[in-house]
């Protein structure tokens, strides 16, 4: 791989994350606003929207970042052992 | 707790003062160069950097207020825990592997290595030492709250003694210091948070007392005039928060203390600030490489994320176990939403509320010395170092860091002890919102957009502070009633960049190349390779294979560097 494959590639990357963390966290005071009932449903025992924010928030972050730090680092190894 | 001194937590603050102050002044011993000064001599494994920024970045606004504002407005406060920990992500998709691999000391270094601009540097400075110094008054003035509560003892004396040992340990240990004693801070904090709760909830688990709270509002309406109540029958709220939220389901449900505006600004100002945060960007420049670095953002995560987890709960079991007397109030009745860890945790035990206390003090203690870094860094390093005395020698720049660390926690115990009155989290989110504004836009392009240049940089600054500084003035001033800059100031910010820069691309090939060389050691995996002479040429491969790595890498001199480190 070369060097400007994988700064794009990293980019395309971290970009399409960016997209999933902004839409997932940003929508949900709009879902807030608009469906409050359903936001507060509960679910396994606790209302919806604090298990998603409280809770499953992280789990995504820590996601996101596994798979950033996963194929960014095995994209940099390829540029290294190609010696591009 | 009141006025009173409590023995336990007393000894518990103590011992805390008294670690880190052994931690880091034993670092004095292994600070040797100016390397090891401000950047822990880039040798931190991934570990103790995700702990140490973890611990750096968990402020007792974290430790204390996250928790109290769940208790006091319900989900709101949620709302804020996970908007602290989201701020990571694009700290880590953009900007940390980077501005690690970029190498250097601190922001300002990298704006004007970036742009080969010394008119950078000197905004960089600025900037800097106006986020860290609204950051650093406001924990002064927590500092002091905070001595008050745990142990009794006068809040001035509280700032002086407190404001004192860390400055004198961060004088002498410099970010080695900082860094051992962070990360011992840390494992206090998170064990202060998660211990006193696995003996809480046995007797209430987080979902019996939620539900309790979600169908307090049947209660509500069935017995009108009754009030919410806690699972003990006691009232949930004081008749004031009473008629503020109706019942606790009200405590439960989203917009009791923001609009829906104002929940999304202030999103905005925590993801896009905390990677604009100069003292926690430092933090990254101590790691060996980028790849560690990306590694130890992935711990962070995962590190404040259990932390913020416990969070909610804590509120939760404030709100519904002890309702409004989870948190001394004062004889006009006011909650000190400061003293509710300390109350709520008096029912796991005299040895729970010790241990919040000695975590209360360490999250205040290592918020306050990377700041202290940050600030006198900016002064020691960028001005002195680099733009007034750049031939100075090595030893007397070490000199002059400890005497700028000294300078630098004096001012700010003093100005913290003039400042007893301010609104502390109105401060923090001003630092939040003024770093999202400038630093975020300026790293995220400049790290990624190569035709970036040097007069988009600069607009791109003036726009984002100045557009902040309006709107925080114009709400001072009752012009109007915004209190979140960053909605409006992070897009204009943005923009200003991205015009100012595509109506100023030089057509000079000696700026066009350095531009692109610079861009290029931002991203090049090349960048992390050891230099040759510190591989020891083991073997002829390596050698042919290190030279033909850095022919490339070495085309990018950074303007500022004088000392040969690596980039």
């Amino acid at each position: 791989m070369t060097y400007e494959q994988m700064q794009r590639r990293q980019l395309k990357l971290s970009g399409l994350l960016a997209v999933i963390f902004v839409i997932t966290v940003f929508s949900v005071p709009f879902l807030n606003a608009a469906v409050p009932d359903t936001m507060l449903t509960p679910v396994l025992g606790i209302p919806f929207v604090w298990l998603l924010v409280g809770v499953f928030f992280h789990l995504e972050f820590w996601i996101i970042a596994l798979i950033y730090v996963t194929y960014s680092n095995r994209w940099e190894d390829e540029v290294i052992r190609d010696g591009n | 707790m009141g006025t009173e001194v409590a023995i336990l937590p007393l000894i518990a603050a103590i011992a805390v003062l008294l670690l880190t102050m052994y931690l880091g002044l034993s670092a004095a011993r292994k600070t040797a160069t100016l390397d090891d000064y401000w950047v822990a001599g880039r040798g931190v494994d991934v570990f103790t950097n995700a702990s140490a920024i973890s611990s750096n970045y968990l402020s007792a606004a974290s430790f204390l207020g996250v928790p109290a504002f769940v208790w006091a407005h319900g989900f709101d406060g949620v709302w804020y825990a996970t908007g602290f920990a989201a701020g990571y992500i694009l700290l880590l998709l953009f900007i940390a592997s980077p501005l690690r691999r970029f190498g250097e000391y601190t922001i300002p270094d990298f704006c004007a290595g970036r742009f080969d601009s010394a008119r950078l540097r000197r905004a960089g400075i600025a900037w800097t030492m106006v986020i860290s110094a609204l950051y650093i008054i406001a924990q002064m003035v927590g500092v002091g709250t905070l001595m008050e509560v745990v142990t009794g003892i006068p809040w001035m004396w509280g700032v002086i003694v407190l404001g004192g040992v860390i400055t004198l340990y961060v004088a002498f240990g410099g970010m080695t210091g900082v860094t051992a004693a962070q990360m011992a801070q840390f494992w206090i904090m998170l064990t202060a948070m998660i211990l006193p709760l696995i003996v809480l909830m046995p007797r209430h688990n987080y979902s019996e007392l939620l539900m309790h709270a979600y169908n307090d509002v049947q209660a509500a309406i069935t017995q009108p005039g009754e009030g919410a109540q806690t699972v003990t029958g006691a009232p949930a709220f004081t008749e004031t928060e009473q008629s503020e939220f109706g019942s606790l389901h009200g405590w439960v449900s989203p917009f009791q203390n923001w609009d829906l505006w104002g929940s999304v600004s202030l999103l905005v100002a925590l993801v896009c600030g905390t990677a604009g945060l100069p003292h926690i960007l430092a933090r990254f420049y101590t790691n060996p490489n980028a790849k560690s670095a990306r590694w130890s953002t992935v711990w962070v995560l995962i590190f404040i994320g259990v932390f913020y987890i416990t969070t909610p709960i804590w509120g939760t079991y404030a709100r519904t176990v002890l309702g409004p007397d989870a948190a001394v109030r004062d004889a006009a009745g006011v909650a000190n939403p400061n003293s509710m860890m300390l109350v709520t945790s008096l029912e796991a035990g005299e040895w729970a509320q010790a241990l919040v206390a000695a975590g209360a003090i360490a999250a205040l203690l290592s918020t306050v010395s990377g700041l202290l870094i940050a600030l006198s860094s900016a002064i020691a390093h960028d001005f002195y170092g680099e733009i007034f005395r750049p031939d100075a020698s090595d030893t007397q720049k070490m000199a002059v860091a400890k005497i700028a660390v000294l300078i630098c926690g004096g001012l700010a115990i003093v100005v913290g002890l003039a400042f007893r009155d301010a609104n502390i989290a109105w401060m923090v989110g001003l630092a939040f919102a003024v770093a999202a504004s400038t630093f975020f836009p300026l790293l995220l392009m400049g790290i990624w957009w190569r035709k970036m240049t040097e007069q988009g940089a600069l607009w791109g600054l003036l726009v984002g502070g100045g557009i902040s500084a309006i709107i925080v003035i114009g709400k001072l001033t009752g012009i109007w009633e915004v209190e979140q800059p960053a909605i409006v100031s992070v897009p204009a910010a943005f923009l200003a960049i991205f015009v100012v820069s595509s109506l100023t691309q030089s057509k000079d090939p000696a700026v066009v190349e350095r531009l692109e060389a610079s861009f290029h050691a931002l991203h090049h995996p090349d960048s992390d390779l050891p230099k040759p002479e510190e591989m020891g040429f083991a073997s002829q491969s390596a050698e042919t294979a290190e030279v033909s790595a850095h022919e490339e890498v070495e085309t990018f001199d950074h303007p500022d560097r004088g000392d040969g480190s690596e980039g």
